[in-house]
């Protein structure tokens, strides 16, 4: 770890929000320069989203990876946006003026406490060694291939565990080695802190004017200070960052719910295609966000339906260099043991799966009180005469725990355990990650309604 | 810009500097030094001969051969847990057992050091 390494994962992430901030140009632009600020978390998010997935798919077209070619995505995705931008008009505010948005005692209190938060994860992810297992057996491994050779080696990733997982979190890593000039596997802890912030930043950014701060920030204070993610956001594998990918699209789809703009589906569409090249898991999940948005809209579906379909299939389409590289390589995908008709198979490992679905769900120890606040929430927002944004979480809640299900009942060779051989602990954080971004809306029309 | 607008910014900015210069306070993060690898040999623990620490993974297999040459069975190449290689045998009951060990490898001209096993 030294200063130089540092600096470099801090620009390779301002790299990220200049582009992400070609993307907000694009999709929505700026009325001030005061929004733009608020919204840089969301443009951070975006950048990173949008850059990865064209890395990806360079690295699926053989271009050599270096330092200039994660630059040239970048730039390629910022000056498509921008142009894109340009033609449907948008225009730069005027010059900033100066002003100071009033905040209430609750968003004051709350906002520091994130901030120290934050410095405190700073501080323990700059020398957090790569102890996580998944992480240096195949995640850290594959980024630093990359990294070293340039390319998806052929032989290294045919020979390596888990070669079906999807490379964006490994591109990402390696982006990051290229530009701290050595595969610093302490300091690339440092990255994963970026996104935790670019995470928390999007959210406040996006709910903040539209909810009261009574309803965002206990939500989010609460989940970041979760044993889980307090101790294991910034693990250099690809857990959390699938979860604060599929948290900011499920916020956006919940946004589009309420606002209609389609600039909010377009960004849900991008973040969701890197949720989905993160993971195996993430197309799952994104699925999940989707269906949960169709049948929020099921008495608008002639017109919403469409458009959220089309959400999907364009993120799963992006997907698609990544799966066409494994068949030409002869690569199986790592489809589930059980998969699809196989699950009657193991009816037997049904229930288990569910109860150990719930259990994780509501374990204090991992999550605290996260999820039965939520059903709180959505339960009190439904009494107070709410109705599309509880359905809509609701939905949410039921189909990622049906996919949580699913995860444990389609590999009968894993134990039904919480045990680290079952990643099922990791896996519900994709719930509790949306709480922060969901459940504030919730709340806020639930009041309203009343 | 109201006063009571400006505070609230303030108070954010205040509880974040007031952080790092708390933790600062303390004084700047210790890191071990690689001298703190070696743990002195002292009864009652394992113990190991150790045949010297190098950077370099050659320079390990040449002194590993010459001690081996010399009929330090079960002689082997480890990390160090500081980013060396050392060459050592482990396995050694006591301090008697240990110095009596140096002196053999003395004799043929080899330097060891009795260590603790960590």
């Amino acid at each position: 770890m030294s200063w130089r390494t540092i600096l470099g994962v801090v620009a390779l992430n301002a790299w990220f929000l200049v582009v992400g901030v070609g993307v907000l140009f694009a999709l929505r632009g700026w009325r001030s320069w005061g929004e733009l600020a608020r919204l840089c978390g969301l443009a951070y998010m975006l950048g990173i989203a949008a850059t990865a997935v064209v890395l990806v798919w360079a690295l699926v077209l053989t271009v050599p990876f270096s330092v200039a070619t994660v630059i040239g995505a970048g730039a390629l995705v910022a000056l498509v946006a921008a142009f894109a931008g340009g033609r449907t008009g948008r225009r730069l505010p005027s010059r900033p003026r100066p002003r100071v948005p009033g905040w209430s005692l609750v968003a004051t209190v709350s906002a520091a406490l994130v901030v120290v938060y934050c410095e405190a994860q700073f501080r323990a992810g700059r020398l957090a060694s790569l102890t996580e297992f998944d992480g240096w057996f195949f995640w850290v491994a594959k980024a630093r291939a990359i990294f070293s050779f340039g390319d998806l080696d052929p032989q290294f990733f045919r020979e390596l565990p888990h070669h079906g997982y999807p490379p964006l979190v490994p591109t990402l890593e390696a982006a990051a080695m290229r530009f701290m000039g050595s595969a610093d596997v302490v300091t690339l802890h440092l990255q994963f802190w970026f996104l935790l912030v670019g995470f928390v930043a999007a959210l406040v950014g996006l709910l903040a004017p539209r909810v009261r701060p009574l309803f965002l920030w206990p939500p989010l204070l609460l989940v970041l200070v979760t044993p889980r993610v307090s101790g294991y956001a910034l693990q250099a594998q690809a857990d959390f960052l699938l979860e604060e990918l599929l948290a900011v699209a499920a916020l956006l789809i919940g946004l589009w719910l309420v606002d209609r703009s389609d600039w909010q589906l377009v960004a849900a569409g991008i973040v969701l295609a890197a949720a989905m090249l993160s993971k195996r898991e993430g197309a799952l999940f994104g699925a999940c966000v989707v269906l949960a948005g169709l049948g929020a809209t099921w008495r608008q579906r002639r017109t919403a339906w469409p458009r959220l379909v089309g959400v999907g299939v364009a993120a799963a389409a992006a997907t698609l260099p990544w799966w066409i590289l494994l068949h030409v390589r002869g690569l199986g995908a790592e489809t589930p043991e059980a998969g699809g008709i196989g699950l009657f198979s193991h009816l037997d490992l049904a229930w288990p799966s569910l109860k150990l679905t719930f259990s994780t769900l509501f374990d204090y120890h991992q999550w605290l009180l996260v999820v039965p606040v939520a059903a709180l929430a959505i339960a009190g927002a439904f009494v107070a005469g709410a109705r599309r944004l509880p359905s809509y979480a609701l939905l949410l809640f039921v189909f990622g725990a049906a996919a949580l299900t699913y995860t444990t009942w389609a590999f009968p060779s894993i134990p039904i355990t919480k045990a680290p051989v079952n990643p099922i602990i990791r896996l519900t954080g994709w719930l509790v990650l949306v709480t922060p971004a969901v459940i504030p809306l919730v709340l806020n029309e639930g009041w309203d309604a009343e | 810009m109201s006063r009571r607008a400006a505070a609230a910014p303030l108070l954010v900015l205040v509880a974040a500097l007031a952080y790092p210069v708390a933790v600062l306070s303390g004084g700047l993060p210790r890191f071990p030094t690689r001298a703190e690898c070696i743990h002195p040999a002292k009864e009652g623990v394992p113990l190991e001969a150790v045949f010297g620490r190098f950077d370099l993974r050659a320079s390990a297999e040449a002194r590993f051969q010459r001690v081996l040459a010399a009929g330090f069975k079960g002689t082997k190449i480890e990390p160090d847990g500081c980013g060396r290689l050392k060459v050592d045998v482990a396995g050694i009951p006591n301090l008697a057992v240990g110095h009596d060990l140096l002196k053999e490898a003395a004799k043929v001209g080899l330097t060891a050091t009795l260590e603790s096993v960590p």
